[in-house]
């Protein structure tokens, strides 16, 4: 299984995504879905390996040289799975192959270290409004006040022109 | 006891709201319990991750409250990075329309903060002149904007404290966002325009006096007070209460300001009533915008509107544009319910032609 997941070459996505660097973690927000998530620092930094030509025991060697610290293919096989569960990784980038790694597992394992295991919050999304959604205009024919752009319904939205 | 209570919940959210907007705010000094009381509220008015600032270096770093305004800070975060694109949008769409925009509160009210993510940055809100208020709604119209986008078109200043557009276009700030440059207004109508619009919506959220707070420690040796406070004196008055109370409630550094010269003490309704809005679960404004006249739907609805419709002692006194001393406000609040029936009155046949 390992041979065969060996020769995974995962590739980040980053059409339709928003995403800003914060100095101990990534904030990614979905376009398309209209998700926002948070990626922590070893995330964030496997995310960024992912390039389509980087392999896992590449990208192991890299976070094991970034965060000073013996690290195993276990901990990148475990952000990968949550990236393309979260569809951060392009589809077909070899995200099939990826090998499922138990994150108790790994927090026991790497606890005494002081490794941050990876990890992505989901964040709650801004409004729809604020993602250029589709809301109603003024004077436009509503049910609810929050269909209104204005958040005012009176049958119609308010204020009209 | 309710009353006192609620002047002590709104203590207590000044008090951890105070400096939180400075560089190096003060570090968080208050009980996990205390923290727990006034989240909902501090998440209901927008300024939790103002909070979440303070409380980062503190002990409560960890607490189910904390994190919340952590999330609060990394959506804020986002939001703010979503709004500037619409930023850029809307004012590519306004100047190929031959409209220039001046961008005022939301996104330009953050910019006071020293940190991203501080503020949320809310609708775009936008002001234009008089004579280009219909050509920029067409604009909007035409590119299906103005719903999309929950733009929030202004005709000229009157909202804010007024003034002659040309002045106030003059003094105006171009400022580089992304491949475009974003009008906002002029240190001195910033600070006019924050303190009125907080007046004007009776003081209800916490983070605008936390604008004004912010607005005037930027101010700096330049700052042209009597352009700000301008020749009016009623308005005048007004910003300086707003000023005055920023430092009493939050700790703002007023030195040099005129405010800072006054020796008549506030209002004594002024603080009491901020406060009660504070530490209100459900201010009444958010409700009245929530649904105008939805209430006369239902009879049952009537009183719970009519109460929402009241007008707390700020907003009144703003609409009907009395002066901030210690007579009673009963009358203000009054003329401040007929003025809104008449203009009521007034919008009610042209929205129903609109039906």
């Amino acid at each position: 299984m390992r041979e065969r997941t060996a020769q995974v070459l995962p590739l980040a996505r980053t059409d339709q995504l928003v995403v800003q660097e914060l100095p101990d973690e990534v904030l990614v927000y979905d376009l398309e879905r209209h998700k926002a998530h948070c990626l922590n620092k070893t995330s964030a930094m496997i995310w960024k390996c992912c390039d389509g030509r980087t392999t896992v025991a590449e990208m192991t060697r890299r976070l094991g040289r970034e965060l000073a610290a013996p690290v195993d293919d276990d901990v990148v096989w475990l952000a990968l799975g949550q990236l393309r569960k979260f569809h951060l990784l392009e589809e077909g980038s070899g995200g099939a192959g990826l090998l499922k790694v138990s994150r108790r597992d790994l927090v026991r394992k790497y606890l005494p270290a002081a490794l941050a295991v990876p990890l992505i919050l989901s964040v709650p999304a801004p409004t729809p409004a604020q993602t250029l959604s589709r809301c109603l205009g003024a004077c436009e024919k509503c049910s609810r006040s929050e269909e209104c752009c204005s958040g005012s319904c009176d049958g119609i939205c308010f204020p009209c022109p | 006891m309710a009353v006192a209570n609620a002047q002590s919940k709104g203590r207590l959210l000044a008090a951890t709201l105070a400096g939180s907007w400075r560089g190096s705010p003060p570090k968080l000094d208050c009980s996990l319990s205390e923290l727990e009381e006034i989240a909902p509220l501090l998440l209901r008015s927008g300024a939790a991750a103002l909070c979440w600032r303070r409380a980062r270096d503190s002990g409560l770093r960890d607490a189910p409250a904390a994190r919340e305004f952590h999330q609060a800070y990394r959506q804020n975060f986002l939001q703010a990075a979503l709004r500037e694109r619409t930023i850029e949008k809307v004012f590519g769409l306004l100047r190929a329309a031959g409209v220039e925009p001046i961008l005022v509160k939301g996104w330009a009210a953050a910019r006071l903060y020293t940190e991203r993510g501080l503020r949320p940055c809310g609708d775009v809100d936008l002001c234009v002149r008089l004579d280009q208020f219909e050509p920029a709604e067409a604009a909007l119209w035409e590119a299906l904007a103005y719903g999309r986008y929950e733009v929030d078109l202004h005709r000229g200043f009157d909202g804010l404290g007024g003034g002659d557009a040309d002045a106030i276009y003059a003094r105006s700030r171009l400022l580089k966002l992304g491949a475009t440059a974003v009008r906002v207004l002029g240190r001195e109508d910033e600070l006019r325009a924050l303190s009125v619009h907080m007046l004007r919506e009776g003081a209800w959220r916490p983070l605008w006096m936390c604008d004004v707070a912010a607005a005037v420690e930027a101010a700096g040796a330049s700052f042209d007070w009597g352009c700000c406070l301008t020749e009016d004196r009623r308005l005048a008055g007004w910003i300086n209460c707003a000023i005055r109370a920023a430092h009493e409630l939050l700790g703002a550094d007023i030195t040099g300001t005129p405010a800072a010269r006054m020796t008549k003490p506030l209002p004594r309704w002024l603080v009491p009533t901020i406060l009660k809005e504070w530490a209100s679960r459900r201010p009444s404004m958010p409700e009245r915008h929530r649904a105008p006249m939805a209430y006369l739907r239902s009879p049952a609805g009537i009183l719970k509107g009519l109460r929402h419709r009241w007008p707390n002692t700020i907003e009144a006194t703003v609409v009907v544009r009395g002066p901030f001393n210690d007579w009673p406000r009963l009358p203000f609040q009054l003329g401040s319910c007929v003025a809104r029936t008449v203009k009521l009155a007034a919008r009610w046949p042209k929205a129903r032609k609109g039906r």
